[in-house]
């Protein structure tokens, strides 16, 4: 049994943080390099009080609202965010309950980042696989802006917040998901990373202290460090070697895929990896301009417009690769 | 073994490309002694980046080779503790090594 993407809809906050509006707020930032580098002019933030779990439900609306018929047929229900309501419960079951499923859902929590997606559709396509489900319900959503210092040049550049839902379906037809690898390198562990407010280190006035590093980005504990050499390095690195294995086993080759959705890290990382793989760069899809890096989003949201935009079209073979915090990465070969 | 001078005029026309990208105050020296990133050195991470990025596609046009900076002077600094983008003589250093090894790999 194959599993195939069947719909994504979208949620992304109301409010808009343009480059202009970061560059009044911080006139010393060299927005040159900055813009050029992120790749992104805008993006979208969440309001006070509006999380994860919120986004996530109005996702989950929209893709019911085009198939009504689903909110009886899911089987599991699973939440990938880094930014929930809580420590305690998941919020798969918060989301569970606002969307009023059946108590034979079974819901649960992929606390993983930029590789989510790729990590989500893994789980579904197992469980359709094991004939243990026909309708996966997968929610991406995050809220990085809250766990972003103000003063933090680097990541309020390349961060936005979103949210998709997708339905994953258990199929007969040819196309569908074809392949999927999901790999970790947790000797990386803290090269991205928030280093208190967990049970290893829980907030204190210690962790509340601003530090300023030798870029000028201030932090605290309490906030996102990302090692953005270390990060690009490893991605240069093993992403490549990585996508080469992944069509190799599937006797696959680069030419042959119609579009790359690389997860939407940034542009410095989108160009490195359309040099590294000498691809053209026609065929690397891109959409960080208006809504930056949205995390375990970024890939959903890119389908969702490459579909809009005709790139999906069938036939259509589409290789999707997530790679972030964790360090945790993985690739997946969809057949459109 | 690759001409040194050749090198370094490549890595100078990376600094005039990446100088593009800096404020005034912070654009580098072209010059062999010229510090770049860490300890005192002019760059950022941001400015590293873009001498990175610069320096990339200044060797893909001059060599012929492909290659991540990124990753390799990573994996370099790590494993001597030397970064090779100290100093403009440093990276030249590095990349009179680098290249040779990097074509026979290919």
């Amino acid at each position: 049994m194959r599993a195939v993407i069947r719909d994504i809809a979208a949620a992304l906050p109301e409010h808009v943080v343009t480059n202009a509006n970061l560059h009044a707020e911080h006139p010393e930032w060299n927005f040159t390099a900055l813009a050029e580098k992120a790749g992104v002019t805008q993006r979208r933030i969440a309001a006070d009080g509006e999380t994860s779990l919120d986004f996530g439900e109005r996702a989950c609306r929209a893709l019911l609202d085009r198939h009504p018929a689903l909110v009886d047929l899911v089987d599991i229900l699973i939440f990938c965010t880094q930014t929930p309501d809580h420590i305690l419960p998941p919020n798969s079951c918060l989301l569970h309950q606002r969307l009023g499923l059946a108590e034979r859902v079974a819901a649960f929590d992929l606390p993983h980042a930029c590789s989510g997606f790729i990590y989500a559709i893994s789980q579904a396509r197992a469980y359709i696989a094991a004939g243990i489900a026909r309708h996966v319900l997968i929610v991406n959503a995050d809220t990085y802006s809250k766990l972003i210092h103000p003063a933090d040049r680097s990541a309020r550049a390349l961060f936005g917040d979103g949210a998709t839902a997708t339905w994953v379906e258990a199929t007969e037809e040819a196309r569908g998901i074809v392949d999927v690898v999901c790999c970790t390198a947790g000797s990386l562990f803290d090269k991205f990373i928030v280093p208190a407010g967990g049970c290893r280190h829980p907030r204190s006035e210690a962790t509340g202290a601003e530090v300023t590093d030798e870029s000028g980005n201030v932090r605290t504990a309490e906030h996102i460090h990302m090692s953005g050499r270390d990060i690009l390095a490893f991605v240069n690195k093993r992403i490549p070697q990585h996508i080469d294995e992944v069509l190799a086993r599937n006797q696959i080759k680069r030419e042959d895929i119609d579009l790359y959705v690389f997860h939407q890290a940034s542009a410095m990382v989108l160009d490195s990896l359309t040099r590294l793989l000498r691809l053209p760069p026609s065929k690397v899809f891109r959409n960080l301009d208006q809504i930056g890096n949205t995390v375990s989003a970024s890939i959903p949201l890119a389908l969702v417009e490459a579909r809009a935009g005709g790139r999906l079209a069938s036939p259509a073979t589409v290789l999707l690769c997530g790679f972030g915090a964790g360090f945790s990465w993985g690739t997946a070969i969809v057949r459109f | 073994m690759l001409d040194r001078s050749t090198v370094l005029q490549s890595v100078y026309h990376a600094i005039d490309a990446a100088n593009e990208q800096l404020p005034p105050q912070d654009a580098i020296s072209k010059t062999p002694t010229a510090l770049l990133y860490g300890g005192s050195g002019p760059l950022d991470s941001l400015g590293l980046v873009s001498l990175v990025f610069a320096l990339e596609n200044r060797i893909e046009t001059d060599f012929g080779h492909t290659l991540s900076l990124m990753a390799e002077s990573t994996a370099a600094a790590n494993a001597s503790g030397n970064d090779p983008f100290r100093t403009v003589e440093t990276l030249v250093d590095w990349l009179v090594i680098l290249l040779p090894a990097s074509k026979a790999a290919a």
